[in-house]
């Protein structure tokens, strides 16, 4: 009987929670920054959505830009280790403000449709309050990830 | 540069995902978006006459309302049914019906293969 033994490849702690931060980081960069670039790019398109919204007819010319100018800075956090955290944080913010949004449209203008960029313009209200939950939970992890990393790395050789 | 190597590669994936996406829809048929003029009375007379005193050019390939049978409010038109593509004012060649109930009437169809409709609340 021939008996065969896997060795997982060692990788240390610190080393995981960096991947962990590094690969929650990239896949938050590349959604601000295509859905960002996308709504500046359709300006004039996004604009007359936002002036469609029975909510933010008001604030829709400062909208129009001030978002996707946002999703950028914090694609641009997100790239910058120093700032990284904060661009952790300002997803989360962002995020639980696109569900209170999200779900007054769900609650009175459910046929609207969204100006929401790329794939996500197929999704339906509920299944977008799905999927920016669960970029919240990648947030998350990517602080703890980041904290974890950071705490490991500063740990003092055993004398 | 180690440390940026994640975020350079998902700002690259980013701009060529952002880049596929433009060109895909820039092949699209232009739909040039008029609207229905809240100033006028949404009568079904009104509301099925194609002139620009009624309709109005919104622009090129935005959304439309929230399908709301109740309201008269955008149509959709390719190129064929304008008056001038370059420098559209005016619906020309289509013909657009429409049901009153109460003060209010909606579209409730268009000619043209292709075009569309919409309405909204009242």
């Amino acid at each position: 009987m021939a008996f065969h033994k896997t060795y997982r490849p060692y990788i240390p702690a610190g080393r995981r929670w960096y991947i962990v931060a590094e690969v929650a980081a990239g896949l938050l960069i590349c959604l601000f920054l295509f859905t960002g670039l996308d709504k500046l790019y359709n300006y004039h398109q996004f604009k007359d959505a936002l002036g469609k919204s029975p909510l933010l007819v008001d604030i829709a010319n400062v909208l129009a830009w001030s978002l996707p100018v946002t999703e950028i800075m914090i694609a641009v956090a997100l790239f910058i280790p120093v700032t990284r955290k904060v661009g952790f944080k300002a997803t989360i913010i962002v995020m639980l403000v696109f569900i209170v949004y999200l779900s007054y449209m769900m609650a009175f203008a459910p046929k609207l449709p969204c100006m929401c960029a790329g794939l996500l313009e197929s999704l339906s209200w509920k299944s977008h309050i799905v999927f920016n939950f669960l970029m919240i939970v990648l947030a998350i992890l990517g602080i703890v990830a980041s904290g974890k990393r950071s705490s490991a790395g500063s740990r003092a050789p055993p004398a | 540069m180690k440390k940026y190597l994640f975020g350079i590669l998902a700002a690259v994936v980013a701009f060529t995902g952002f880049a596929f996406k433009e060109a895909k829809s820039s092949k699209r048929a232009d739909m040039y978006v008029f609207e229905f003029r809240s100033s006028q009375p949404y009568t079904q007379a009104n509301v099925q006459n194609p002139s620009n005193a009624y309709w109005e050019y919104k622009g090129k390939n935005l959304s439309g309302c929230a399908n709301i049978n109740q309201k008269a409010c955008r149509v959709l038109v390719s190129a064929d049914y304008v008056d001038d593509p370059n420098s559209p004012t005016e619906l020309a060649g289509v013909s657009i019906s429409a049901t009153q109930s109460g003060t209010t009437a909606h579209v409730t169809g268009i000619s043209g293969a292709g075009n569309l409709y919409s309405n909204q609340a009242d």
